[in-house]
């Protein structure tokens, strides 16, 4: 159930329908319960074993007078602790943090943590932005970033936003998300990204205006002397220069290879010979360095370190529970105190997660020497998240011990509080992680997929493979969240999701009813919708009506937005019909507003919502607006599921370019109609609206063939058409030969686009050619 | 991005990548169906590579293990290694 949305305290945002995160986080903080990790939002805290960089914090404060600035480096540079050590710095101001990982992925994840971000910082700031992505239609760019920056504009003194980890971003919606906030961010704001590659954003452009500064990885290589600060100051080691140097030159300053040799260094009589051995290897750096500090551990420390790094984020329990063992809380204690690759997560010391690098470098050595354990370890750990209602984390690690079964379940259990809160991204990259033929071994997950795929432009071919799937099983199995049974679910996916066939939708929303069962679920009012849809473009408007007034008059709209939604504008459809303008006008206006209000504004199907306006609009003679609302529509409804609506949209916006006088572009449309309805499986309504629209059209066009006017001759033999003198006998009162006027007579008929004497007639008395006629009327358009 | 049906590769073109540094055995399993030729003060990761995607997954690789890029190129080696089976997606 939705728990309606107030606009009060922030912790009303976030209802327990989305199973909370807080057993991964440090479980207290503003807002507890919202599902945030919140160990994300702060600078990890000062270690040992590292220095302070002045010289580079000078560089990067320098740097963030520039709108982006870009600290692009190899892993290992030493690039967190840098802006960690700088955003305490008194020079830094304001900072708002956020360290990504690749669940950022989704465009709505990452935003909310950017808001979160920034509201910490600057409690103005947010709150709408936080509201519009809880929703379970995500408008980024028509709500989102446009309240955010709206709210930035505001702000009283500069702010930096730092995106640690930029790399692990790779979708390129949320890339397009962060090119526009970069591009429309106001002057006191500036952003941080630290990356390992260039990010795809426009760099070049501003590079060239000057609004990007760069540290890159020359710059971030340690010198001699931080070399000694590191491996004599922090580490505690006592190293000669000659030595300090030989090891700076091997590393090539390089912060990872550096700190490792720190710790092969420890507790070594005499360094020398390592560091010759060292030196003259060309083993990489980390590879050799790596295996040496880890032979120099205990064995149940090293056990420990590799077998705990399949996990993203580790704490005592977790560890005790995965690793089977006991006492994982001072274990790690220990291992922060002697700076072995762990990074504590907060303030707290519940959990924690390896330096990136080598938590890399531990699995690869864990899959070296106990590769068939790393299934049974995943295998915990997914038993252990799933129990703390970490589900994110549950399914990752079921997915990685290839437990696919389990993996299923919880995606079929979960998908629809993630879909609920627009993390459709989120349940996709669930989806997308798992191998081949997992998802059509699994009907409930072919459901999932089947559903987010039609939302999302899936192909007719690849929906009509997975709902096989789903239709062709007797699963006995668990159900997904609010589905009764998966033939329900089927018939409703091809009900909403229409393609190009009316009749088969129109099935599908009878089967859909008919298996909805008694309980009125959320999905029960989503196929009413969609029968009075497929009714009316069926062109059955009497029997649409009922069920899509009872929907409108019994759902509230935000229980149902889209339901609602959809069910007023083909009302507004109807009434346009029956030529009840007013009811038209109103139902199209409530089906905006309730877009509008629920965010749906970027979904393909408010493009019907626009319809119904634009056809109001054409109606009342504002043509110019009309075409700017079907011309949207047209865009919303650009995917492929949704052709037959985008046909109804073209012949609509035909009507209003005939409107315009733009006849060359009206017809132009119309071909573009009848290319795209030639291919429908069952275009309904659609191909006479279409026959219709095109008479309309030839109609106009023939008037406009006045504009070719008939020469002195030509109305000569025109006006001895209503006699009745033969051809022959018009060609010798005008002294002209036979063939003569046959082509003349010709000419007339095919100057008034007519095909006959009497018709010519007729039509030269209608244009005022000849006396006897009356003034064309104007027609009315669709 | 839906999933498409497996399908057979049905060719896939030999893949030279270069790193600085030479990699130990563990190295491996980092690049699953390829082969490690380590000398010189470098690293020849080669395999069959059967689309972009799955070359720009070894290069994320290379990225996230802190390895030095020097080059990539289709081989010219008339005798490639024998392809390993390609695991995992």
């Amino acid at each position: 159930m939705e728990r309606r949305l107030t606009r009060t305290s922030p912790a009303a945002l976030a209802p327990a329908a989305v199973p909370s995160e807080r057993s991964a986080t440090d479980g207290e903080g503003p807002g507890a319960g919202s599902g945030l990790v919140w160990s994300k939002l702060t600078p990890p805290a000062p270690r040992a074993g590292t220095i302070t960089r002045s010289g580079l914090q000078s560089l990067l404060q320098a740097a963030l007078g520039a709108r982006l600035c870009l600290l692009d480096a190899p892993a290992g540079s030493g690039k967190t602790t840098l802006i960690a050590q700088w955003s305490a710095t008194a020079g830094a101001g304001r900072v708002a943090w956020v360290s990504l990982d690749e669940d950022d992925n989704d465009p709505a994840r990452l935003w909310i943590y950017i808001s979160e971000a920034l509201r910490r910082v600057e409690p103005e700031v947010g709150s709408a932005a936080l509201q519009a992505l809880h929703r379970s239609s995500v408008d980024l760019g028509g709500l989102v970033l446009p309240s955010l920056l709206n709210d930035l504009n505001g702000i009283g003194s500069p702010l930096v936003l730092v995106l640690d980890d930029y790399h692990l971003i790779t979708d390129p919606n949320c890339h397009q998300t962060v090119a526009f906030f970069l591009q429309h961010l106001p002057a006191s704001v500036h952003l941080l990204l630290a990356t390992r590659v260039d990010p795809p954003l426009p760099l070049a452009r501003m590079r060239a205006s000057g609004a990007l500064a760069e540290l890159r990885g020359a710059e971030l290589e340690f010198t001699e002397e931080e070399a000694a600060a590191l491996l004599n100051g922090a580490m505690g080691l006592a190293l000669g220069a000659k030595d300090v140097a030989l090891l700076a030159e091997r590393t090539e300053g390089w912060a990872a290879g550096l700190y490792l040799a720190g710790l092969s260094l420890r507790g070594r009589g005499d360094p020398g010979p390592f560091i010759a051995a060292f030196h003259g290897d060309h083993r990489h750096v980390a590879d050799y360095l790596a295996a040496e500090v880890l032979a120099r551990q205990p064995e149940m420390v090293r056990t420990f370190l590799l077998r705990s790094s399949v996990l993203r984020r580790l704490s005592g329990p977790l560890c005790d529970d995965v690793l089977e063992r006991q006492g994982s809380s001072e274990l790690l204690e220990e291992l922060v105190r002697s700076n072995l690759f762990l990074v504590p997560l907060d303030d707290r010391r519940q959990w924690y997660r390896y330096h990136q690098l080598f938590g890399e470098l531990l699995r690869l050595e864990l899959g070296s020497r106990e590769p068939d354990l790393r299934p049974a370890l995943h295998r915990r750990a997914a038993a252990w998240h799933a129990r703390g209602g970490d589900v994110e984390e549950a399914i990752h690690h079921a997915t990685a011990a290839g437990e696919l079964t389990d993996a299923g379940a919880l995606i079929a259990a979960h998908w629809l509080a993630y879909w609920r809160r627009g993390r459709r991204a989120t349940v996709r990259r669930w989806i997308d992680g798992l191998p081949e033929g997992a998802i059509t071994a699994d009907p409930p997950v072919a459901f999932v997929a089947a559903w987010i795929g039609g939302y999302s432009g899936a192909s007719r071919e690849e929906l009509e493979r997975l709902l096989d799937v789903v239709e062709g099983t007797d699963w006995q199995g668990p159900l997904p969240e609010g589905i009764s049974s998966l033939a329900f679910g089927a018939a409703l996916t091809r009900a909403s999701v229409p393609f190009d066939n009316v009749e088969g939708a129109l099935a599908a929303a009878r089967r859909a009813l008919e298996l909805a069962g008694p309980e009125l679920s959320a999905f029960h009012w989503m196929a009413q919708a969609a029968l009075g849809h497929a009714l009316y473009l069926s062109g059955r408007p009497a029997e649409a009506r009922p069920p899509l007034e009872a929907l409108v008059a019994r759902v509230a709209a935000d229980r149902q937005p889209y339901a609602v939604m959809t069910g007023l504008a083909v009302l507004s459809l109807l009434a346009g019909d029956d030529g009840d303008d007013e009811a038209a006008a109103a139902l199209a206006g409530r089906a905006l507003a309730t877009a509008d209000a629920h965010g749906l504004g970027a979904e393909p199907l408010s493009g019907i919502a626009r319809m119904a306006l634009g056809r109001v609009l054409t109606r009342q003679g504002n043509l110019a607006q009309a075409q700017e609302q079907l011309e949207s529509a047209l865009e919303l409804l650009g995917i492929d599921a949704m052709a037959l609506h985008r046909a109804y949209a073209l012949l609509l916006l035909a009507a209003v370019r005939h409107g315009r006088g733009d006849l060359a572009g009206a017809r132009h449309l119309l071909e573009h109609a009848h290319a795209l309805i030639d291919q429908l499986a069952d275009p309904g309504v659609l191909s006479s609206l279409l026959q219709q629209s095109r008479r309309m059209l030839a109609a106009s066009h023939r008037r406009d063939q006045v504009a070719a006017p008939l020469t002195r001759r030509e109305l000569a033999v025109l006006r001895l058409l209503p006699s009745p003198l033969s051809t022959r006998e018009i060609g010798d009162e005008l002294h002209v030969s036979v063939n003569t006027i046959r082509s003349q007579v010709q000419a007339v008929y095919r100057k008034l686009a007519v095909a006959g004497r009497a018709e010519a007639v007729s039509e030269a008395r209608r244009r005022g050619l000849l006396p006897g006629g009356s003034p064309e009327r104007d027609h009315d358009f669709m | 991005m839906m999933r498409r049906p497996a399908s057979e590769p049905t060719e896939s073109t030999i893949y030279r990548i270069v790193v600085r540094g030479e990699l130990s055995h563990r190295y491996r399993q980092a690049f699953e169906g390829m082969t490690l030729a380590a000398g010189e003060g470098e690293t020849a990761i080669t395999g069959p590579v059967v689309d972009q995607a799955q070359l720009h997954g070894l290069l994320d690789r290379v990225v996230d293990l802190g390895l030095e890029l020097i080059s990539v190129n289709p081989s010219r080696d008339p005798t490639p290694p024998a392809p390993a089976a390609r695991t995992g997606g």
